[in-house]
């Protein structure tokens, strides 16, 4: 076999374990070991081996996942979300479908201090869903807006998806959170748009609730100060240079865990907190193990390199090529979680966006990538009919049909979609704000 | 000899619960070193070294989660493409997975014993406390070797009684992730 070869038997290899239910993980370490082994035999595999996993686990730079995900299970546990719905829900709560705008707001409130699109929406889900479905709110328009609303909590920095691309990319993680405020700023808006359609064509399932009166809307909103402190210490401490990435996530998951034991949160919720963390981090680090040895091998086969100069050989317009990548997160995203298939696609795809002629300094693609990279896998995870975040959404709200489910979310996919092209066409709106071009 | 399967079940399960805590605590005590650290550096009397502190307890801690994430089925896999198939056709094919997933485990652990004790012999130090660096090697074999124990345990019983609750999960899918 030719390296080359190699390489696409190493993604066949991968493709046909995940589809006999291997775990992602696993599925990209034995390909990757088999890879690497059968370039350069076998001890010099095992000798990658010896230091791999443990450099991984004590990498400074990566201990900011868990400390990511230690602050958002701190800000669930610590029911941060209720407060943070309430003060939306008192501006916003009266209008036509202003409960469902409110939930978008509160998800984006949430997304700012939780880095999981999945985590926010569950968590929005028991706070928000209730409520909604209380006031005559119908079922479809309840899931849909937690489905859209939940990849605020990727989109909205600090986002584990971001922190992984831009370790992978060697790419300021500063940046590119900054680069993600105002695609996330047009989602919010986006989604707000499309409750307002929604709720004029169809007002009976989105009655206005009651008014709140101004005095209790300023008193609610008191609450939302100290996340707000939080946010703007952690991403503006990591864009300032104040601290690293890593100490600002030390920095706010010691904040919101003081947070949210003023909340209420005691050894019970600590242990949760814990425990959801362990879960959340053992698989996001398995997977970044398999990513490493399947990525050095595939780099060892020289096929992402060679497959890139094939493609920038194409007569095909780069932006065209950029789209199809975008469209093949959205077809992923029916059957992988995102992080697995931002994981498993960056090896091939990073080198053949470089190659691309686009007009911008590597730098500013990669950042641009990124934020495209990040809103088309969350759509992947809310498209109907598979997408996987659908599924968990509908089985929380037991009595709504998954049609139901679909029917609401079809307007966030298509606003999703909308902006991703406005993002394709003017990589400005990702990349104004850092300052780089 | 099914009731083994599930007192040992439990016992590892209560076992890398304690583990998981154990680990969330170690990671909380990096993070609030940290803090430490930023707030000496403000006030002038900065820590040397606070990186390679937050180093060992991440290493510690995301050894510590690995068992807890693989005893409730917390990886990510793919179910969809198989739903149709028949229940032992699936069995089979879990306890295939579940197999070659122990294997993986004890390789990466076996290696990472390996390269402790090469960091050991050739006594390499961190770089600001010049602490030895097998230290960390050590602290997070202890968890690893639990965890081939329990990725053995899991393929032992699912080859021996089929993996329980999981062949066909009621929403159609696994999900989990961030």
């Amino acid at each position: 076999m030719s390296s080359y070869e190699i390489g696409v038997a190493m993604f066949a290899g991968v493709i046909i374990m995940l589809v006999l239910r291997v775990p992602v993980a696993i599925a990209m370490l034995v390909a990757g070991g088999a890879g690497y082994a059968a370039i350069t035999g076998w001890w010099p595999m095992l000798n990658t081996l010896k230091s791999m996993t443990y450099s991984k686990f004590s990498s400074y730079t990566l201990s900011i996942i868990p400390l990511f995900v230690l602050m958002g299970e701190f800000a669930t546990r610590g029911g941060l979300s209720q407060a943070l719905y309430r003060s939306a829900r008192g501006f916003l709560g009266h209008r036509r479908g202003g409960l469902a705008m409110a939930t978008v707001g509160g998800c984006a409130a949430f997304g700012a201090l939780c880095g999981s699109s999945l985590a926010t929406a569950a968590t929005m889900s028991q706070v928000a869903g209730p409520e909604m479905r209380r006031n005559g709110y119908s079922g479809a328009l309840s899931t849909g807006t937690l489905a859209g609303g939940g990849t605020l909590g990727i989109l909205i920095p600090p986002s584990v998806i971001l922190v992984i691309y831009a370790i992978y990319t060697e790419q300021s993680i500063g940046a590119l959170f900054i680069a993600a405020i105002i695609p996330a700023i047009l989602a919010v808006g986006g989604y707000m748009a499309v409750i307002w359609i929604y709720a004029v064509l169809f007002p009976s399932e989105a009655p206005p609730a009651a008014r709140t009166p101004w005095r209790e809307r300023l008193l609610q909103s008191r609450e939302v100060a100290p996340a707000a402190l939080v946010f703007i210490i952690v991403v503006g401490g990591i864009y300032g240079g104040w601290f690293s990435p890593t100490a600002a996530a030390a920095v706010g998951a010691v904040a919101v865990g003081v947070l949210a034991v003023i909340n209420g949160m005691r050894w019970k919720g600590f242990k949760d907190a814990c425990l959801g963390t362990a879960t959340t981090s053992a698989l996001i680090y398995l997977i970044l193990l398999g990513a490493e040895l399947f990525g050095v091998a595939l780099a060892l086969t020289r096929m992402p390199a060679e497959l890139s100069a094939q493609i920038g050989a194409l007569d095909i317009p780069p932006l065209a090529i950029i789209a199809v990548m975008l469209a093949l997160y959205l077809i992923l995203g029916c059957v992988l979680e995102s992080l697995a298939m931002v994981l498993l696609t960056l090896p091939v795809f990073i080198p053949v966006v470089l190659g691309l002629d686009l007009g911008l300094s590597q730098t500013a693609t990669m950042i641009w990538f990124g934020i495209l990279v990040l809103i088309a896998v969350e759509v992947g995870m809310i498209s109907p009919p598979f997408g996987l975040n659908l599924f968990v959404i509908n089985a929380m709200a037991k009595d709504v049909p998954m049609t139901a489910t679909w029917r609401g979310v079809i307007g966030f996919c298509f606003s999703d979609i909308f902006r991703l092209v406005l993002i394709v066409l003017f990589p400005g709106i990702a990349l104004w704000l850092t300052g780089i071009s | 000899m099914s009731d083994r399967f599930v007192s040992a079940r439990a016992g590892l399960t209560a076992g890398a619960r304690v583990l998981a805590i154990a680990g969330g605590l170690v990671l909380s005590a990096g993070a609030l070193f940290s803090v430490a650290a930023i707030l000496a550096d403000q006030l002038g009397s900065p820590i040397l070294g606070d990186t390679e502190m937050v180093e060992f307890a991440a290493a510690a801690a995301v050894a510590s989660f690995l068992p807890w994430c693989q005893l409730n089925d917390g990886h990510v896999r793919i179910v969809i493409f198989t739903q149709a198939l028949p229940e032992p056709v699936l069995r089979g094919l879990d306890a295939i997975g579940k197999v070659l997933f122990a294997v993986v485990v004890s390789v990466l652990a076996w290696r990472l014993a390996v390269g402790g004790i090469d960091a050991f012999e050739r006594t390499r130090m961190t770089m600001f406390l010049r602490l030895p660096l097998w230290w960390g090697y050590a602290i997070a074999a202890v968890p690893m070797a639990f965890w081939v124990v329990v990725s053995w345990f899991l393929a032992v019983e699912a080859i021996v009684r089929g993996a329980p609750d999981n062949t066909r999960p009621t929403e159609g899918f696994e999900e989990v992730g961030p």
